[in-house]
């Protein structure tokens, strides 16, 4: 099986599933002999090809979708969790294929692929939501700006004519011949 | 003393500096992002996790194990995939001037999803399954490599280096990555490798 990548994202209501496979293929023993580029696209046996790619293309999409929710500032990183373990799904079938699993095989391309879709969908969200939150906090900033602008600038003016009447007043005093002027 | 205009300038300078700290969130997200360097890391660590005892000296069938890691300052999410790659001493590497992977048949590849300032670490259990010696001290045949529990019939020669006493040969990995807009793999001029020695069973 290909090698274990460790950070494999802990959501979603398909890791059961997910952990059975895995475990499976962890502990399935004797190696399986297979041409060269053992993990390449265009190795794939002929009956899983169209499944395998549709599988691929699906965590593909997944993965154009993740860049776009990232483009708007969404924290994508456990959906990228997630599109390696649809990844790591689809690269089991080698292994189930080999051994003669076809149930397998065919279980984990629509595992992978249910996960490439899950994360499309939940990205999607996420960039709505995302582009909300950055809407709704730059109409709070205009909102802070304005009033506070607004504050800052009458707390200034008012301050300026205490200020002035200050000054003057000071000035007067200091000037005797200006006392008796207005 | 100050003059009376000179305050009023300091007022106005104080309002205005008022209003650019109320106007900042605002600002800042108009403002371009700091330029910062782009690179992905690419780097091959010892069974125990550390950059140290590689396998060497190796056997026909005995299993080892390395640890790949890729790391992502892309700026993005990236798609990133290693070949695995066996080479003799006679054949080239990759090209790091011209950016040219090696012509080296892949024996394996593993697709790895980074996020952006991520690191990403896979283990990779091989062995020399079957290796013949035909021409013993000249050169020795990879029969059959086997990559996490997958077998590549491989048929690869590795000559016999009298300076160092071995067959020795080259497992590389070659890092490539993903561009979202051609939906295709292009090689990342990143490559680890490491050299083996495989040595008869007697």
């Amino acid at each position: 099986m290909v090698g274990p990548i460790m950070n494999i994202s802990r959501r979603g209501s398909y890791r059961p599933i997910v952990s059975v496979i895995l475990v499976f293929l962890v502990f399935l023993g004797p190696s399986v002999t297979i041409g060269r580029v053992a993990t390449a696209a265009d190795n794939v046996p002929e009956k899983y090809r169209e499944s395998f790619e549709a599988a691929q293309s699906a965590i593909l999409t997944g993965f154009s979708t993740v860049l776009d929710a990232e483009r708007s500032g969404a924290d994508v990183s456990l959906l990228v969790e997630d599109l390696n373990t649809a990844q790591h799904q689809l690269s089991g079938v080698w292994v189930f294929d080999a051994v003669g699993d076809t149930e397998g095989a065919t279980l984990a391309i629509a595992q992978s692929q249910l996960i490439a879709q899950e994360v499309a969908a939940e990205a999607k969200q996420l960039k709505a939501t995302t582009i909300a939150a950055n809407q709704s906090r730059l109409m709070n900033s205009a909102l802070v700006m304005i009033a506070g602008g607004a504050g800052l600038c009458l707390i200034l003016l008012l301050a300026w004519k205490r200020f002035k009447r200050g000054y003057v007043r000071r000035l007067r005093r200091s000037v005797p011949e200006l006392a008796g002027r207005n | 003393m100050l003059g009376l205009g000179e305050y009023k300038t300091i007022f106005i300078v104080v309002g205005l500096a008022g209003i650019l700290v109320l106007a900042w969130p605002i600002l800042s997200g108009f403002m371009p992002a700091r330029a910062t360097q782009r690179f992905s890391e690419l780097y091959v660590l010892g069974p125990e996790g550390v950059a140290d005892d590689y396998p060497y000296n190796m056997k026909a069938g005995e299993q080892h194990m390395v640890i790949i890691g890729i790391g992502n300052q892309l700026g993005s999410s990236a798609l990133y995939e290693v070949r695995v790659k066996l080479r003799n001493s006679a054949e080239p590497l990759p090209n790091s001037t011209t950016g040219t992977p090696s012509g080296q048949v892949s024996l394996y590849e593993e697709k790895a999803f980074v996020a952006d300032g991520h690191t990403m670490e896979m283990s990779i259990d091989f062995s020399f399954t079957d290796v013949a010696f035909d021409e013993p001290g000249t050169s020795c045949r990879v029969v059959t490599f086997t990559l996490n529990q997958l077998d590549v019939d491989l048929n690869q020669t590795l000559l016999w280096d009298a300076e160092k006493g071995g067959y020795r040969g080259e497992l590389f990995f070659e890092l490539w990555l993903y561009n979202p807009d051609t939906r295709a793999f292009a090689y990342h001029n990143r490559f680890v490798g490491f050299w083996v020695n495989i040595i008869s069973q007697e």
